[in-house]
């Protein structure tokens, strides 16, 4: 159960996976369009608020300096001479002056030649008529040619502060031109009053990129140079080009601390300064990364919920999926009858009614299967208590046979051995009587001596003979490749050795090969050719021949001999044992050398069979086929 | 033809009387004229070897020079006689001359297993017969050079 288990988990991650991936990358996605708007939104919203802050922040300190500019024209409406009077009445208006306005430090009034005629200021004495030379000094010839000249940044040695001078000429004829120092501390004082949020501040910078105004008023006292920023860059190459003014720019820089900051900024036309404004990024976009927060914080439920939902629905669809396998298995392991339940209503349903008709119909297949084993189980038994009584009836015989050969082979001992003896004694003593007592009988008691002694002689040969006879069946065959003409070769040399003086002609074919025993072989042709031999002795021109020839298909070996032959009336008792066709004074013979054959060929798987015709020879036909 | 007397014992082992009455008359006729000694059973023929039983006072130096021997005997069998001889030290030499009815195949491969030195089947005829005992006697009485005894 440890793969079903295994695999269960695998389609369930699956699913979960499958799942989980969808509903994350479209919550994730809704989250991210969602930040972007925001984003988008929420930087307008800032630049909006920056770029109007900035063309405020502008128009303050042009204001500022428009009614600083405007309360030194005052100053000049009268009309200037150098009675004393007029001075007088001149050193009286800078006085009430420099009280209404606290930025301006020091005014002077020169005459309409540059000279220096009044010089009143709140660090020094006031100076009538000190003739300094100031013609050659822009603030007196450009303000001469009827437009408020206003100086750059500078400062003086007496003050950290930074200062501007204004310069401006007077009414009538005679007008001179009023000169007044503007100390710019006061911008920085208008500039900490505008502020953005929290850390949002603005500053202005001059012409040259010098701070000339910011809240940490230190900073401009210590001259602080900021034409290094890329923003001020900008601003500076911006004021320098005036056709590219419009809206001001936004962006994101680095400020002097190094901070990421939003920042603008906007020109103030007539000084050719700029104020920016900047604030801290993080807090210029403090509800923008509220919001991606929210977005986050949503995507993470969604995820989480999807996560929930996907484990529900993976469950859903897998569980049925289960069901089907587990049944499936079951079915698998042999549990037939095993349904498999699944409701879901759709195609995984009718699978489950498909396992069951399946399983339904292997039950059936397996329960005809069953039989069949069954029924092929007991015909298999039924053959082997066939086999098992052949076996045993089989053993019984070969334990008769065994018996039977047993009882002959002693039967044989006892004959070859019991029988012979009285034989022996039976001639041994005749003979005595011949020797010892031979004079005492007449002829014809002698006769009869020597008739019980042939007789004996007989005897002992018949029990040779069917010695051999038995030895035929009893002697265990050795079967190997026999050469029968060789055979037949040696035993008619020993015939022709024991009867030299006999004339007999023998033909015999060459290469007969046969496998069989090659003892028992012998002994019938032993026999064959004794019997052709012994027949052919009357005949003069005696011939046996040794041949082969065909028999249904198979080679028959024959032996024929021209000799006395036989009547084939009595062909069938030819091989029966102790039947003779002839008398004995006219051929001897026990009657036992052709049963003594058939045997033989018998054993050997043969036929033996013969022809003849009395007087005319015989002819003895056998096959082997071992 | 000259008889041959000499100091050469003739073992027969034979239990049929007929047989050692013909063995003797055999032996005769050749005018072989040695001690004799007869022997009915396989029992008797290797207590009269081995000098036990009613053959314990017989003397043991005394050896026969041939031994004419039945297979076919009462109590011990020839072959088992055959086995024993062979098996002891003191009778393993002397030579034995199987004198039997059987021309069995087995008797004759069962004899040479045992080291018979001659295997001769009694013929029925007893003309045979004499000329076998003649020509057995004359080659290990005369022609046969014993196994010297032990000093």
């Amino acid at each position: 159960m440890g793969s079903l288990s295994k695999s269960r988990g695998n389609l369930f991650r699956k699913y979960m996976v499958i799942f989980v991936t969808l509903i994350g990358v479209a919550s994730l996605t809704s989250g991210f369009i969602e930040i972007y708007f925001v984003y988008q939104q929420n930087k307008a919203a800032e630049v909006l608020l920056q770029q109007e802050k900035a063309i405020a922040a502008a128009s303050q300190i042009e204001q500022f300096v428009k009614e600083t500019e405007h309360q030194i024209a005052w100053t000049t409406h009268y009309p200037w001479n150098t009675s004393s009077e007029a001075v007088n009445q001149r050193r009286l208006d800078y006085l009430r002056l420099l009280r209404q306005v606290p930025a301006i430090t020091a005014i002077s009034q020169l005459d309409p030649l540059g000279m220096e005629q009044l010089r009143v200021s709140r660090l020094a004495v006031d100076v009538i008529g000190s003739q300094s030379d100031l013609s050659r000094d822009p603030k007196f010839f450009l303000a001469k040619t009827g437009k408020t000249y206003f100086s750059p940044v500078y400062f003086l040695k007496e003050s950290a502060d930074p200062y501007m001078t204004i310069a401006m000429v007077g009414a009538g004829q005679l007008a001179g031109v009023t000169v007044a120092e503007v100390n710019l501390k006061f911008i920085s004082e208008l500039v900490s009053q505008i502020k953005i949020g929290e850390g949002g501040y603005a500053y202005v910078v001059d012409t040259s990129g010098q701070l000339i105004a910011h809240p940490d008023i230190s900073l401009v006292l210590r001259r602080t140079d900021l034409s290094s920023l890329p923003q001020v860059q900008a601003a500076l190459a911006a004021s320098a080009e005036p056709a590219t003014l419009g809206r001001p720019q936004v962006s994101i820089e680095r400020n002097l601390q190094k901070n990421r900051v939003l920042t603008t900024y906007q020109p103030i036309a007539p000084l050719g300064w700029t104020v920016f404004l900047e604030q801290p990024l993080n807090e210029a976009f403090a509800p923008l990364y509220d919001s991606i927060l929210r977005a986050i914080l949503l995507v993470i439920i969604g995820l989480g919920l999807s996560f929930l939902a996907s484990v529900v629905m993976a469950r859903k669809m897998v569980a049925p999926i289960l069901a089907l396998q587990s049944g499936a298995a079951r079915i698998g392991a042999g549990m037939l009858d095993q349904t498999i339940r699944v409701r879901t209503g759709d195609e995984l349903e009718e699978l489950g009614e498909e396992f069951n008709r399946m399983s339904t119909q292997l039950r059936a297949s397996y329960a005809s299967l069953n039989h069949q084993v069954e029924e092929a189980e007991r015909a298999a038994q039924d053959i082997k208590q066939l086999a098992d009584s052949l076996e045993h009836r089989v053993a019984e015989r070969t334990a008769e046979l065994t018996a039977t050969n047993s009882e002959l082979e002693a039967f044989s001992y006892s004959v070859s051995h019991d029988l012979r003896t009285p034989l022996r004694s039976i001639d041994g003593f005749s003979q005595a009587l011949l020797e010892d007592y031979g004079e005492k009988l007449d002829s014809t008691g002698q006769e009869y001596l020597r008739r019980v002694r042939a007789a004996t002689q007989r005897m002992g040969q018949l029990i040779d003979d069917l010695l051999g006879l038995s030895r035929t069946t009893r002697t265990k065959m050795e079967v190997q490749d026999v050469d029968l003409s060789g055979l037949v070769e040696a035993v008619a040399a020993d015939l022709k050795q024991r009867q030299p003086e006999r004339q007999t002609e023998f033909a015999i074919a060459p290469g007969a090969m046969v496998k069989g025993d090659g003892k028992l072989l012998r002994i019938a042709l032993e026999n064959l050719l004794g019997n052709s031999w012994k027949f052919t002795a009357k005949q003069p021109q005696a011939r046996i021949e040794f041949g082969v020839t065909q028999s249904d298909g198979k080679p028959a070996f024959f032996i024929r001999d021209n000799g006395a032959g036989f009547d084939m009336a009595y062909a069938d008792k030819l091989f029966g044992a102790f039947q003779r066709l002839h008398k004995t004074d006219e051929f001897e013979g026990s009657g036992i050398g052709l049963a003594t054959v058939q045997r033989v060929i018998h054993r050997h798987g043969g036929r033996i069979w013969a022809e003849g015709a009395v007087g005319k020879g015989a002819t003895f036909y056998f096959t082997i086929l071992v | 033809m000259a008889t041959i007397i000499e100091d050469k014992v003739i073992l027969l082992v034979e239990d049929n009387p007929d047989d050692e009455a013909l063995a003797i008359r055999a032996l005769k006729k050749n005018n072989i004229a040695n001690q004799l000694v007869v022997t009915r059973d396989g029992a008797d023929a290797l207590d009269y070897l081995f000098c036990t039983g009613a053959h314990a006072d017989r003397d043991p130096e005394v050896q026969p020079t041939v031994i004419f021997l039945d297979l076919k005997l009462p109590k011990v069998s020839g072959l088992e006689v055959l086995r024993r001889l062979r098996e002891d030290r003191r009778t393993q030499s002397i030579p034995v001359v199987a004198l039997t009815s059987s021309n069995e195949d087995k008797d004759i491969a069962d004899s040479y297993k045992y080291h018979v030195n001659s295997y001769i089947r009694k013929p029925v005829d007893f003309v045979q017969f004499v000329e076998a005992v003649r020509q057995v006697g004359l080659y290990w009485l005369v022609l046969n050079h014993p196994m010297p005894r032990a000093a």
